[in-house]
């Protein structure tokens, strides 16, 4: 950082780390990864694994949207 | 929408509790948002030791991944070709370097085999069955590997696999490593200055998700984290405004103070106190947050696990590996 150069070192601001409990922070995304790990320590490793997506058409979607709606909206 | 996906989830996750799979012993998942707003979700299932698939049978009786027989399963006929098959395969979609990435088509097998490195083969016969989709034809090679049952009770894809390593986990933390999600909005003024966003980008159904406060992952059950601290290092919120001496006396043990105190109160010991790790003590007591101490609790099933401390941090990390191995302090 250029002291000399006209930059008012009082206005560069300071890092702010959002703290784990922030969810979507990268520190509790950190904390999510530890649990994980903690339970492959426990339980070894994982026997299935699903993946389920969503459905735009689902009729209980489908039932309830408005004239011109998409399910996203 | 949110709310359909979660309560589908939640239909399918009671299932599973109720033992689709056999018992149960954890579950772990992540839901995740595409940028078109529609949500999925990623879940690893750990089983108890006396139903762990060892026997192709077992993968058989869980898993299918050809088309069935459009006479005797219809609805399941119908379900598979509207939500189970892959591709057709385009640049856009799944194609690298003139292969899919997916690598579909897959070969033929007769039947489910389990390689060497754990992983299995599912069956994909070459008996004729076709499907065809606007141009598209699609044989038994096309099809991914899914369940039954669940793929009609909830009338979307859902792809199910057996893992044989603890590589899934690193996969359903995958934002870990990409990241939140963000989308750079670019506008550009009269005199070519650029103005850039940097903004995280949520779509309207997450933030529904959200404000509906539908967990976005889950571990079942809880794995419960342990303070760890030097002596006299433990974190201590106070409001600025106390005299200093009430902070002081107001300060409650910390959960290692917790532990120390634990293992040497005689009703504690009694109940199996000096027998086990902290890591491992959420198995029989749980740490009551108000008085702050250790109580016994029978049905308690969750899991311990120690704040990490990097090894740079001297002394602190050095408790931290002790604390890995002496019992009953």
């Amino acid at each position: 950082m250029a002291c000399g150069g006209g930059v008012d070192m009082e206005n560069v601001g300071h890092v702010v780390i959002l703290p784990s409990s922030h969810k979507g922070s990268a520190q509790y995304m950190q904390q999510l990864l530890q649990d994980s790990l903690a339970i492959c320590r426990e339980n070894k490793k994982p026997d299935l694994f699903l993946t389920m997506t969503a459905n735009g058409n689902w009729q209980e979607i489908v039932k309830n949207i408005l004239p011109g709606q998409t399910a996203t909206n | 929408m949110a709310q359909v996906f979660h309560a589908k989830q939640q239909a399918l996750l009671k299932k599973i509790h109720d033992g689709y799979f056999g018992a149960v012993a954890r579950i772990v998942y992540t839901i995740e948002y595409q940028k078109c707003g529609l949500p999925h979700m990623h879940m690893l299932i750990f089983l108890e030791e006396q139903n762990k698939i060892h026997i192709v049978e077992q993968i058989d009786a869980l898993i299918s991944a050809q088309i069935p027989d459009p006479e005797l399963h219809s609805e399941l006929h119908c379900v598979v070709s509207k939500y189970m098959l892959h591709g057709p395969c385009t640049p856009q979609r799944c194609i690298e370097r003139n292969v899919c990435t997916k690598h579909f088509p897959k070969s033929f097998h007769h039947q489910t085999d389990i390689q060497e490195d754990g992983y299995p083969l599912y069956a994909h016969p070459d008996n004729g069955r076709t499907i065809v989709k606007g141009e598209t034809v699609f044989n038994n090679s096309y099809v991914v590997p899914h369940p039954r049952e669940l793929l009609m009770q909830c009338d979307c894809h859902i792809n199910l696999e057996v893992c044989a390593s603890i590589k899934a986990v690193k996969y359903i933390h995958k934002y870990i490593y990409k990241g939140p999600d963000c989308a750079t909005l670019q506008t550009q003024g009269h005199d070519e200055i650029h103005a850039y966003l940097d903004a995280r980008y949520v779509s309207s159904t997450q933030a529904c998700h959200n404000t509906f406060e539908f967990p976005m992952h889950l571990e079942w059950p809880a794995v419960y984290r342990l303070s760890v601290h030097l002596p006299g290092h433990q974190n201590v919120v106070f409001d600025l405004d106390r005299p200093l001496e009430e902070v002081v006396d107001s300060v409650k043990d910390t959960q290692l103070l917790g532990w120390f105190k634990a293992n040497a109160n005689p009703t504690l010991i009694a109940a199996g106190a000096n027998d086990c790790l902290y890591q491992d003590f959420p198995k029989k007591f749980v740490w009551d947050k108000t008085t702050g101490v250790w109580k016994v609790h029978q049905r308690y099933k969750a899991i311990g696990r120690m704040y990490s401390i990097p090894p740079n941090a001297g002394e602190g990390f050095y408790l931290h590996l002790l604390l890995t191995v002496v019992k009953g302090m």
